[in-house]
């Protein structure tokens, strides 16, 4: 991943989180796909397939299909240029808020726009999470 | 038919099931199964797929965990296909709620496939079908508010129903 960047996000003590990464990201990405770390089958963000399955700590979301075909030929390019994200989480186990690390290319108004979405989208999760005072 | 001894342990390990600690606990587990089984049934009538809800836990316990919700478990069979459909991803569209004391109710919620190819609607007059909306995820999108997913209150840590352990597979 050299020349991307690192973000932290803070997520709420859930065990779900992937999916509410991949709503958002479905939303500025119709017709994005899902890769786990570990698996190499494309998923389509739309695929209730996604539903089926545990849910990752690392995984990639990229743009189209095409874009996550060739990524792996093409690498990091203009070609691709923020049209992948990487993300790695860890459920928590003691209660604590857990730190979610996006990979990204380049802080753009539209990548800018869509952590806020993902920070905010974490606060909405929050209140599914186990209570504060029995969390600690 | 959903085996009872099985949906009580799984209850359990959603953590929320404390209406099975109290008196009449047996009459409960008994509507829920009838429940569960009506589903199933509406579920196959309209959709022509039989579902079994256990086959959440072996791929996917917050999703499970969601489903065997006491509050879920309590929703009509077409409230409890709309819950199965969002947990597949499908959109939430529109939502009407008309609730009164004394009056009737009626709740109307339309999903669209996450292609948004074509609506689904789900009606009921049961006023506890209501109990549906509490447990929709909400997301911000370019920062607009929107409802998307359903979601298990979680327990305390290290409270009944560890989530990944003891489960049926």
């Amino acid at each position: 991943m050299i020349g991307r960047s690192d973000y932290q996000l803070v997520a709420p003590p859930i065990p779900d989180l992937p999916d509410w990464i991949i709503q958002v990201c479905r939303r500025k990405w119709p017709d994005g796909v899902f890769l786990d770390a570990n698996e190499t089958e494309l998923i389509p963000l739309s695929s209730p397939k996604l539903a089926w399955r545990p849910q990752s700590e690392e995984f990639f979301i990229f743009s189209d299909r095409p874009t996550a075909e060739k990524w792996d030929d093409l690498g990091p390019c203009a070609e691709n240029w923020n049209r992948m994200l990487h993300f790695l989480w860890q459920p928590s186990k003691t209660g604590a808020p857990a730190p979610v690390t996006v990979v990204i290319d380049e802080p753009t108004p539209d990548i800018q726009a869509l952590l806020k979405d993902l920070q905010a989208t974490f606060r909405e999760a929050a209140s599914f999470a186990p209570p504060v005072a029995e969390a600690a | 038919m959903i085996d009872l001894k099985l949906l009580k342990q799984v209850v359990a390990q959603t953590g929320r099931g404390r209406e099975l600690d109290l008196p009449g606990a047996d009459e409960v587990l008994e509507r829920w199964r009838e429940g569960l089984d009506a589903f199933i049934t509406y579920y196959r009538d309209r959709f022509g797929e039989t579902v079994n809800p256990f086959d959440w836990w072996k791929v996917n316990p917050p999703k499970a965990r969601a489903f065997f919700e006491p509050d879920t478990l309590s929703l009509s069979a077409p409230m409890k296909a709309a819950v199965w459909r969002i947990l597949l991803g499908f959109d939430i569209q529109k939502i009407e709620l008309v609730y009164q004391f004394s009056a009737p109710s009626h709740l109307r919620v339309e999903l669209s496939t996450p292609a948004r190819e074509e609506i689904e609607l789900y009606e009921s007059d049961n006023p506890a079908d209501a109990k549906l909306l509490r447990h929709l995820g909400s997301i911000l999108v370019d920062g607009q508010f929107q409802f998307q997913g359903y979601h298990s209150f979680q327990p305390f840590p290290g409270g009944r129903g560890p989530i990944d352990a003891n489960l049926p597979r």
